[in-house]
């Protein structure tokens, strides 16, 4: 009787040892998902003349986000854009790129988070069709942010979150706002995190 | 705190595991279902361009979530009110929260789960599962701050203590429910001590009533007893009293008229020796009914001599031969051995003839064997007759006062004969016992010791 107790027990143990491995598997390959940071095309050194998107001239910064409409991991890098626009006072003009996938409609794309990101005082959404501008800016990925200064210069290009769909403060940010505030970023770019803004093979041919 | 407090202590606290444990199982199902609805309201798809795929998000809700909580429901229903269960479950609730936490973007609101998750375990009045669950608190934010401290603090390079600091609030909340489980506790052992108190005073009352109800029926089976007595007395004593009132009566009548045929020596020699057997009817009614109440009252005293039993009985049998003869009943007697026994002679006496007498009157007019033996310090007698008999049921009731079992009415008596014999042997510190079956007679044995022990 005992001896099958004891058997029970070791059992049990066993099971409840598995289970707790097995949480801390998932847990660390759901940690590893949103580490994972998406592609970057060619690096500009300024703004790209072949853009259509006109570059104002009263030399204040300009910054340029390209967004995917329907990423759920881009919900936090317009959260982070609306904390970034809080602490620079409307200091750069900003542009919300919102990439138009081929075949979309304009009201498929205007969805949440083109009217989250409409509601941030000083921030423009514009649509991006087929995602041309983004690829004249060299934009692969979601939440990809690009800062000018008044002269065309890149200051910084990277992500403003510090994972897939996590807010809070990171490097990049913290880069965005001092290049807007000071005119010099601390770091010049950073990982981006968020779906991708073409198909695989339209990225491919982007990156050659 | 009593053995029964303590058990109803258990009892109680046992039923409270098993509830929570229920609680939890359903909390957890609606947990689950909360967050595959959450995944697919914030995240329900990854795109590529114009390409959606199912998100990350949904599939660790429904594959990650179900792994989490299936074994803690598994438990709950499996094996509910065991400590492992609920540890489980404790551990399983904050690994739930971290998995929402996550699910969320890792908002702020979200973390509110882990203090709602604390104080729902506090449903368990247990506070060791506030240790569990604290300490997976503990080590996601020690590891998180190692290995991926961004997602915990929001910054790169956290201090090595902040998991401390995080792991301090939780802490400060579970020193006020731990305060208050072991209030409750406490006050759980008191009910269990009151109710254990007031079970014992039922009992106390139950047994009480019980004992009451035990009185009652015995004074109404003792006044029962009561009004058969009065009933059988006045029927007894009144058949020899109108009898005697009619020779009486006959003999008046003779002495008016004159009638000196009827008061011939040989008529009136008849009629006293009627009227003398009457009366000694009466005298014998009215010593049983004396003998009754001496029983009754616990006041029979017997007063022991030396008695040879042997002459004792022949004694007897001769006094009744010619009763016997009457009834056509021979008196067999089997007599060889010599005994003496220390015992009150009239009381043996009025043994012998009670069983005698009844031989007598239920023997149908058959022989009666009567049998003298001894054995291992005792006298044995034993009356046999080939009469009525007793059937089987009523072997013990003919032991009982007023009990008469006879089919025949026409044979007299009170009821008391054998309830005297039974009381008078077993004060002498014998037995009597009978074996009977109907048409078949009765053989009645008793024995007495020797040397009797009053």
């Amino acid at each position: 009787m005992k001896k099958k107790k004891k058997k029970k027990t070791a059992l049990l143990a066993l099971v409840i040892m598995i289970w707790a491995g097995a949480i801390a598997g998932g847990l660390k390959a759901l940690g590893d998902y949103a580490n994972m940071s998406g592609k970057v095309g060619k690096r500009l050194g300024a703004w790209p003349s072949a853009s259509a998107l006109k570059r104002p001239l009263d030399h204040k910064p300009i910054l340029v986000l390209f967004l995917h409409p329907k990423c759920p991991c881009s919900r936090a890098t317009v959260g982070q854009l609306d904390a970034l626009m809080a602490q620079t006072n409307r200091k750069a003009h900003v542009y919300a790129m919102f990439v138009q996938p081929k075949g979309w409609t304009e009201n498929e794309t205007k969805g949440p988070l083109w009217s989250k990101a409409a509601e941030i005082p000083g921030v423009i959404p514009i649509l991006d069709p087929e995602g041309r501008e983004a690829k004249h800016f060299g934009a692969l990925t979601s939440g990809h942010l690009l800062a000018f200064d008044g002269e065309g210069g890149l200051g910084f290009s990277g992500g403003i979150t510090i994972s897939r769909g996590h807010m809070g403060d990171n490097p990049g940010l913290t880069a965005a706002i001092q290049f807007v505030n000071s005119g010099g970023a601390p770091i010049q770019q950073s990982k981006v995190f968020g779906c991708s803004l073409f198909k695989t093979h339209e990225k491919v041919a982007l990156r050659r | 705190m009593t053995a029964r407090a303590e058990e109803l202590f258990q009892q109680h606290q046992d039923a409270i595991y098993r509830r929570t444990d229920r609680m939890f199982a359903v909390l957890m199902g609606i947990q689950y279902i909360a967050g595959i609805v959450a995944a697919l309201a914030i995240s329900p798809k990854t795109w590529s361009g114009d390409q959606g795929s199912i998100h990350v998000h949904v599939l660790a809700a429904v594959f990650l979530g179900g792994l989490i909580l299936s074994l803690p429901i598994a438990l709950a229903l499996l094996l509910p009110g065991r400590t492992v269960t609920r540890h489980v479950i404790a551990i399983a609730q904050m690994l739930d929260s971290a998995l929402l936490i996550h699910l969320t973007g890792g908002r702020i609101e979200t973390h509110f789960h882990v203090f709602g998750s604390l104080a729902f375990l506090a449903f368990y009045r247990d506070w060791r599962v506030l240790i569990s669950a604290s300490t997976v608190v503990a080590l996601d934010h020690f590891f998180r701050g190692v290995y991926w401290p961004q997602s915990v603090y929001g910054i790169l390079s956290p201090s090595p203590f902040r998991w401390i600091e995080h792991s301090s609030w939780v802490i400060f909340e579970d020193i006020f429910i731990a305060l208050g489980c072991r209030q409750s506790i406490q006050e759980m052992r008191e009910i269990a001590e009151k109710r254990a108190l007031l079970e014992q005073v039922v009992d106390e009352r139950a047994e009480n009533i019980a004992a009451l109800q035990k009185i009652r029926t015995q004074l109404k089976d003792a006044l029962e007893a009561k009004e058969a007595f009065i009933s059988v007395c006045g029927h007894e004593l009144k058949t020899p009293l109108t009898s005697l009132t009619l020779q009486t009566q006959l003999a008046q009548r003779a002495i008016k008229a004159g009638n000196t045929a009827l008061l011939s020596p040989d008529k009136v020699s008849n009629l006293v020796n009627q009227t003398d057997s009457q009366v000694r009817r009466l005298l014998r009614l009215v010593e049983d009914m004396l003998d009754h109440s001496r029983i009754q009252m616990g006041k029979l005293t017997l007063r022991p001599e030396n008695v040879n039993f042997s002459e004792l009985v022949e004694e007897v049998v001769a006094r009744y031969q010619l009763q016997a003869e009457s009834a056509g009943c021979s008196i067999w007697l089997e007599n060889g051995v010599d005994l003496v026994g220390h015992w009150d002679r009239f009381r043996i006496e009025q043994v012998v003839t009670n069983l005698l007498s009844n031989a007598i009157k239920y023997g149908t007019g058959k022989p009666i064997e009567i049998r003298l033996t001894g054995q291992d310090g005792a006298a044995l007698i034993s009356v046999r007759d080939h009469g009525l008999g007793i059937s089987k049921e009523n072997h013990s009731k003919i032991f009982k006062q007023f009990e008469r079992v006879s089919i025949s009415n026409h044979i007299a008596g009170l009821g008391l004969g054998l309830y005297i014999t039974k009381n008078i042997v077993e004060q002498h510190g014998g037995e009597i016992r009978v074996e009977s079956e109907p048409n078949q007679g009765s053989c009645f044995t008793v024995t007495l010791p020797l040397k009797f022990q009053n």
